[in-house]
């Protein structure tokens, strides 16, 4: 008893060698008797050991136990629930959702939702909250009665279900996801006033593991005269896309997981096509039929949507690629500034032709710019964070963000972009976004 | 795993039934043919002597890959020459495997594929090109594909193609150019088989898969007919369909591959 009372007030160091032993066997018995005193008075299970941790602490002398007491928040003074065998965000971020556009109820399945990106930090996108584009709802589909079938210009045609390609090596990569439509509002004339996620939400990025679809396909045997592939989808629009050969032998992947786990229902399982860097609609969800052929066959999504409408009038068509593009997350519209003083301004940058090289920020509409931290690793085709510390003056300013990729692809300003193309023209908008901070801190869309 | 226990079977057993490695790959349709490689006892009859059910054990056989000949038959005579040598040669050849990347090394290919026949692709197929291949037989008249439209189509598309509360079908014709351009399948889809395959694939929204062929070119016909792509008393069937001219099809342009960096 007496040298459990003088463990702790004896100076830390004064004689280590000699008193490590002691303590110690004084802090397991002053636990024991702690323990006995606790289950003498009826409480068990969970809570047992905390409390004796705080009752050994209270017997070696330290008034741990009461000066947590008063001030003490409730959920310090009650177990916590239990276990779950599925985790969810806590209830605190149930604002935290995809946003669906009210022509979803018309339309049911058909249609879109977006990334909440205003809301989210980093670059992984959460599984349940990637953007979703839907042509007839998501299907249910049973992965036993499921196969992936490949065909056309090979020497074997052949049928693969998730099962089988569980065992074939797997790969993980980083990829973002963009719909060839993201950001299409800044087609039009006036600038819109949304949320980030809002103006942007069709993207998100994934650690995306699966089956390489250059080993698939060479165990199929590509045949001569072979250019295109066909891909077609296992859901109700039976969603059909024809995707360069060259592609589908570089880096494209047959993705069974997303982020650690089967991949969502609303991404395609039990598979999807993955065409990294490529437009959104061509990594088509719930794969079933892979068609090697030698042409095109002009779908409904690579002629009716998805092609670039020039001013003579005429379209461009099987442009896939999402070009090099960045955004000023924070702030953005919604998040107004609370007076000078510091703020960082951050956002995502991304190309889907390589690694993003540089960010370059101006806070004066593009009359200076200075160069963004870029959160690591920077990725090929996946998504960046920058960062930049900002001292808000408290005047009028013009944010603005310019991304230059590996390829010395440089993000053009809007007016360039719009110049290229038919009125209102909206697919693979890449251009500058700016949002202006207004004396007052309000932030705005505007086009400089 | 299944390598080593497939590696203690008769060699005579070895490849051709033991279905985790070669699932139906030599189902009836598809018994191995003149361009697949000798078997895994002829590449390794070389050797035979030297070789046991021990040495297979640990150092399982390279699988022959059945469609790639020229690199496997390499590899093999690689092998058979380092095993003739000694067993620790065979083993060291094969420990050196690893210097190759993995879509180079064949022998670590899965080849898991379900060989499928003749019979189940052309269940499964419905791929239509703008020339017309894939096209399947029937045939369907603008008169009964007003009749399918008006039951099953005008709800979301509105009379006539148009004032319904889904996408128009049609109008726009000559607009694409202008500073209002209205894309419709008249106005802006260069191939006539894209109809055809987009109504039979995914129309309509709530009993998709419903259409029977006949129906689909009648719908086809019906659609064209609104803006006179084909005349009031046309029949499509996959001959007629392939030869109609979409107004703007000469308005696409190509772009893949796009220009290098």
């Amino acid at each position: 008893m007496s040298q459990s009372r003088r463990a702790p007030v004896e100076a830390p160091n004064a004689n280590p060698a000699a008193d490590t032993e002691p303590r110690r066997s004084i802090g397991r018995r002053a636990l024991l008797r702690a323990g006995a005193l606790v289950a003498g008075a009826g409480l068990a299970g969970i809570g047992s050991s905390a409390a004796a941790l705080g009752a050994a602490q209270n017997a070696a002398g330290q008034a741990g136990a009461e000066s947590i007491g008063e001030g003490a928040p409730p959920w310090m003074k009650t177990p916590g629930r239990s276990f779950s065998a599925y985790g969810t965000p806590s209830h605190w971020e149930e604002k935290v959702q995809r946003a669906i556009p009210s022509t979803a109820a018309v339309r049911l399945g058909v249609g879109v939702s977006r990334t909440p990106l205003e809301q989210l930090a980093g670059t992984i996108t959460p599984g349940g909250l990637h953007f979703e584009r839907h042509h007839n709802g998501i299907p249910d589909i049973d992965p036993a009665r499921h196969e992936l079938v490949i065909h056309g210009l090979v020497k074997q045609p052949l049928a693969f279900t998730r099962a089988t390609l569980l065992r074939y090596p797997l790969e993980s990569q980083i990829y973002f996801v963009e719909c060839a439509g993201n950001s299409g509002t800044f087609s039009q004339p006036q600038p819109q006033q949304g949320a980030a996620g809002a103006l942007n939400g069709l993207l998100s990025c994934s650690e995306w593991t699966g089956v390489r679809l250059s080993t698939l396909l060479d165990e199929a045997g590509i045949q001569r005269g072979a250019k295109w592939v066909i891909a077609e989808g296992a859901d109700a629009a039976a969603m059909s896309r024809s995707v360069p050969l060259e592609k589908c032998l570089d880096d494209a992947m047959i993705a069974l997981f997303q982020n650690g786990e089967a991949i969502r229902p609303e991404q395609g399982y039990p598979m999807r096509l993955l065409l990294p860097g490529f437009e959104g609609n061509i990594n088509v969800k719930w794969l079933r039929r892979l068609n090697v052929m030698d042409a095109p066959v002009d779908a409904r999504d690579e002629t009716s949507h998805y092609t670039e409408l020039l001013p003579n009038g005429k379209a461009r068509q099987y442009m896939f690629l999402q070009a090099v593009k960045s955004a000023i997350i924070k702030p953005s519209f919604g998040m107004n500034l609370r007076g000078p003083g510091f703020y960082e301004i951050s956002g995502l940058a991304w190309s889907g032709a390589g690694r993003i090289s540089k960010v370059e920020l101006s806070t004066n509409g593009g009359k200076s710019w200075t160069l963004a931290a870029l959160g690591q690793p920077v990725l090929p085709k996946a998504l960046a964070r920058f960062h930049l510390p900002w001292q808000w003056d408290g005047r009028p300013a013009i944010l603005m963000s310019r991304v230059t990729d590996e390829k010395g692809n440089v993000q053009p300003t809007r007016s360039a972009w719009v110049a290229q193309y038919a009125p209102g023209q909206p697919y693979h908008y890449n251009g500058i976004q700016s949002w202006n901070v207004a004396a007052d801190g309000t932030v705005q869309n505007v086009y400089v | 795993m299944s390598m080593f226990r497939r590696a203690r079977l008769p060699r005579s057993a070895a490849l051709p039934k033991n279905p985790p490695l070669t699932q139906g790959r030599h189902s009836e349709e598809s018994a191995p043919g003149d361009d697949e490689p000798p078997s895994e006892a002829v590449i390794l009859s070389g050797f035979t002597s030297l070789r046991s059910k021990n040495l297979s054990l640990l150092c399982p056989p390279q699988r022959p890959e059945p469609r790639r000949s020229a690199p496997l038959a390499a590899f093999a005579a690689l092998a058979g020459l380092a095993a003739l040598l000694s067993f620790a040669g065979l083993c060291r050849a094969q420990s050196q495997a690893p210097a190759q990347s993995p879509s180079q090394n064949k022998s670590a290919h899965p080849n898991l594929g379900r060989a499928l026949t003749p019979e189940e692709i052309r269940n499964l197929d419905i791929t239509v090109t703008p020339d017309g291949r894939g096209l399947p037989e029937g045939s369907g008249s603008v008169e009964q594909g007003a009749k399918v439209y008006g039951e099953k189509c005008q709800v979301c598309h509105g009379p006539q193609g148009k004032g319904g509360p889904l996408d128009p079908l049609t109008g726009g014709v000559g607009t694409i150019a202008s500073a209002k351009p209205l894309k419709t399948p008249v106005s802006y889809w260069p191939s006539a088989t894209t109809i055809f395959d987009y109504v039979r694939r995914a129309m309509p929204l709530n009993s998709p898969e419903s259409l029977t062929n006949d129906e689909v070119y009648a719908l086809t016909a019906y659609i064209l007919s609104i803006d006179a792509v084909v005349p009031k008393d046309a029949v499509l069937d996959p001959k007629s369909l392939e030869k109609v001219k979409m107004p703007n099809r000469d308005g696409f342009l190509n772009s893949w591959p796009p220009p290098k960096h």
